[in-house]
């Protein structure tokens, strides 16, 4: 122990020569700061397992954290029964799943077209596109509807595919094309000098080289449309379609809620998410930043 | 690499096969788990199926706002549409239900579109019910079908334009006080007869470090109503605050309409709102009062429940009253805030407004919703409700049709539901203002005739 304080005071001298190291006292404030922030962070996520387990009296009391006098597993139980978790948690993930994957590779092909290709029309195509980025999504609602009507595609899983997709390309495009300006053009010279065709210099050579912008895209995608709400509520009326914030609404009453049975929803919904997040930041923040600075 | 374009092309390939798989399951069946007759329904189909031999299948779309199929009001109404597909098995009622804000946005994008589904839930309201009336999207009702629904007079009157009826009311809704019994009796406190007494209680609760009284300010529109009854309890008539909306004098420089701000600013002045009420929505509202953190409570009559919610400890639950809002010399206790609110129109477009019609007669049979809300305590019906009377209703629920058969006048449609989503909103804000003492009573009056302008 007195070797190690020795250890850090002589590095703290050298570091007051060099103004580089900071000192342990600075350190440990901070540390402090940053277990404050993780922790603001952390708490929307502990009251919300915490309010999962309450009865639906019990809320808005006079604590902010209260600890359950019992569990109320039944929170649980009824969004699984009544509530129909495990069906719109289904209808979620495919239509979620969809829309990443079909958006992620729309945008790298448009991405490579932009970016590598020398074709007429190419600044204001992209600039089109691009564009969407400032459609807001309320404005589209009612003209979707009656397009889709037309088309027969109301209450159907495409009819909120096929918009989120449209609305997740112009940001993966943004995304993809600026990372993909960061990739050397001799690399996909050498391919094509060894007979590569287009497409597979796309996916042999390009894919794998932007998996950390791709992977971002997927996240950023996944998302804006786990949660997504308006869309679903206009363009959908069975029950067969619905996506999870419909649980939600089912313990919603004409005037009284249950809140216990909306809170164990919430948390249900808010896993994925949170595992997602956990497992990705890394390439999440790679694919960001990898745009911004020239390597 | 290769592999990796192969997966992703293969998962590709599945999920638009299995969209467009499911998607013609969906055209196949009915879509609604409700709607799907069980095979005790199925039995039932052969045998009235010799007494109408050309029943055609139907299919009707019903849309309500009562989203909670599981509880209160929306369990009997998908009750009620389950027994009835039961009893007709050549009609499909499709049931699409959205929560009071979704659903007013969604019936937007049906009108436009020309969609509106064949029974939709209707407010007796202006704000609601006008713009459909007007754009010819209702179909028009013939009164003597349902003469045996026994209305409550006056019941049908915001549903009916130009003599005209477009839609059928639900429920009855009155505003009342309930009040702990046992927070006033701990205290020495007697509940309030008249208005000065409430502000007397008021400022004795808070200074025993009790809040006063719980409401959902939040929302915005328990106030308008709140404000009716204390004008009333200046002016001594209703009417007097639908003239002023008819264009028939103003509010500001109103020497009653004054008084009533006066005394709502008395009120908040003295604390007399529950501690964060501005920021308190329904729910909050409600587990403040069920948790015995307030002595009292401004809401509707639908909350009957409040007695039997086993949410809240078994000492509330014996404990809670309501009475009417108290007197004063001009207007008594009779004279109550009621209104008619939710209820029922068909859809001008609709491909079957027989079996629309047919089915509203059988939701409106007296022993079906009448009989059927009563008893659950999940509210009180626009219809007669004498018979279903049992005598073991709660305390509460006798308290309530003790106020409700004792009235002698009422207010009709909420201020704030006579106008415009606009004027809605201005008149919601300025009491949000005047009971959270950002504004002056002069300068309430003033707004509140804004909005009154915005109605030209």
């Amino acid at each position: 122990m007195g070797a190690i304080t020795a250890k850090t005071n002589r590095e703290a001298q050298r570091g007051n020569k060099k103004k580089a190291a900071a000192a342990p006292a600075l350190k440990v404030i901070l540390h402090l700061i940053l277990w404050a922030v993780a922790l603001l962070q952390i708490f929307p996520l502990i009251w919300l397992i915490n309010y999962s387990f309450l009865k639906s009296g019990d809320f808005f009391g006079s604590g902010i954290l209260k600890w359950p006098k019992s569990f109320e597993w039944n929170n649980y139980v009824n969004a699984f029964t009544y509530g129909s978790v495990p069906r719109f948690l289904l209808n979620s993930l495919m239509i979620t799943t969809v829309t990443i994957v079909v958006a992620a590779f729309l945008a790298l092909m448009l991405g490579y077209a932009f970016t590598r290709m020398e074709w007429k029309l190419r600044g204001p195509a992209m600039a089109f596109i691009m564009l969407g980025m400032i459609v807001p999504i309320h404005a589209t609602l009612l003209p979707n509807f009656i397009l889709f009507d037309k088309l027969n595609l109301i209450d159907n899983p495409l009819s909120l595919i096929l918009p989120y997709i449209a609305f997740s390309l112009p940001i993966s495009l943004l995304i993809i094309s600026g990372f993909l300006e960061t990739i050397p053009k001799s690399i996909e010279e050498s391919a094509v000098m060894d007979g590569c065709s287009v497409f597979g210099v796309i996916f042999r050579i390009i894919m794998p080289m932007t998996k950390p912008a791709i992977a971002t895209v997927c996240i950023m995608n996944f998302i804006s449309w786990w949660n997504e709400f308006i869309m679903a509520n206009t363009f959908l009326t069975s029950e067969t379609f619905k996506t999870l914030p419909f649980s939600i609404m089912k313990f919603t009453g004409q005037y009284s809620s249950n809140y216990g049975a909306q809170f164990a929803v919430m948390t249900i919904i808010a896993l994925p998410t949170v595992i997602i997040y956990l497992l990705f930041t890394e390439q999440m923040s790679r694919g960001i930043t990898a745009g911004a600075v020239k390597g | 690499m290769k592999k990796m374009w192969i997966t992703l092309v293969a998962m590709l390939m599945v999920f638009t096969v299995a969209a467009c798989s499911s998607n013609n399951g969906n055209n196949g069946s009915s879509g609604n788990k409700g709607t799907v007759p069980s095979p005790a329904d199925e039995a039932k189909a052969t045998e009235t199926a010799k007494e109408d031999k050309n029943a055609e299948p139907v299919t009707l779309k019903f849309f309500t706002a009562l989203a909670d199929r599981s509880n209160g009001a929306g369990k009997i109404e998908q009750a009620i549409i389950d027994s009835y597909i039961a009893e007709n098995p050549n009609v499909k009622i499709e049931v699409e239900a959205l929560q009071d804000e979704p659903y007013k946005s969604k019936i937007k994008v049906y009108a436009s579109t020309n969609a509106v589904p064949d029974i939709i839930q209707a407010w007796g309201q202006t704000s609601f019910i006008k713009p459909l009336i007007d754009n010819d999207m209702l179909l028009e009702l013939n009164e003597s079908e349902f003469e045996s629904s026994n209305f409550v007079p006056g019941a049908k009157d915001g549903f009916s334009q130009d003599g005209k009826l477009y839609g059928l009311p639900r429920g009855t809704d009155f505003l009342v006080i309930y009040y702990n019994k046992k927070l006033f009796d701990d205290n020495g406190l007697s509940v309030p007869t008249t208005t000065t007494e409430l502000l007397e209680v008021s400022k004795q609760l808070r200074a025993k470090g009790i809040n006063p009284i719980a409401t959902n300010a939040m929302e915005g529109w328990s106030l308008p109503i709140w404000f009716e009854y204390a004008a009333q309890r200046h002016t001594g008539d209703f009417n007097k605050m639908d003239a002023v909306l008819s264009g028939e004098g103003k509010f500001s420089g109103d020497a009653d309409f004054l008084a009533a701000a006066q005394d709502i600013a008395a009120l908040a002045e003295n604390k007399g709102l529950a501690d964060g009420f501005l920021t308190a929505d329904y729910g909050m509202s409600r587990n403040l009062f069920g948790q015995g953190q307030a002595a009292m409570y401004v809401m509707g009559n639908w909350e009957a429940g409040l007695a039997t919610d086993e949410n809240f400890p078994e000492e509330f639950r014996n404990n809670v009253g309501a009475i009417s809002y108290p007197a004063s010399d001009k207007g008594a206790a009779t004279d109550v805030a009621a209104w008619y609110g939710g209820g029922y129109s068909v859809s001008k477009n609709s491909k079957h407004p027989e079996a629309a019609v047919a089915f509203l007669k059988y939701f409106f049979a007296p022993e079906n919703w009448a009989k059927q809300v009563w008893e659950t305590g999940s509210g009180t019906p626009a219809q007669k409700f004498d018979q279903f009377l049992t005598g073991n209703e709660t305390a509460l629920q006798k308290q309530l049709v003790d106020i409700f058969s004792a009235m002698t006048s009422s207010s009709g449609t909420p201020v704030h539901d006579n106008g415009t989503d606009e004027f809605k909103t201005i008149v919601m804000e300025a009491h949000q203002k005047l009971f959270g003492k950002q504004i002056t009573p002069e300068q309430f009056l003033t707004e509140m005739d804004a909005a009154v302008a915005v109605l030209k």
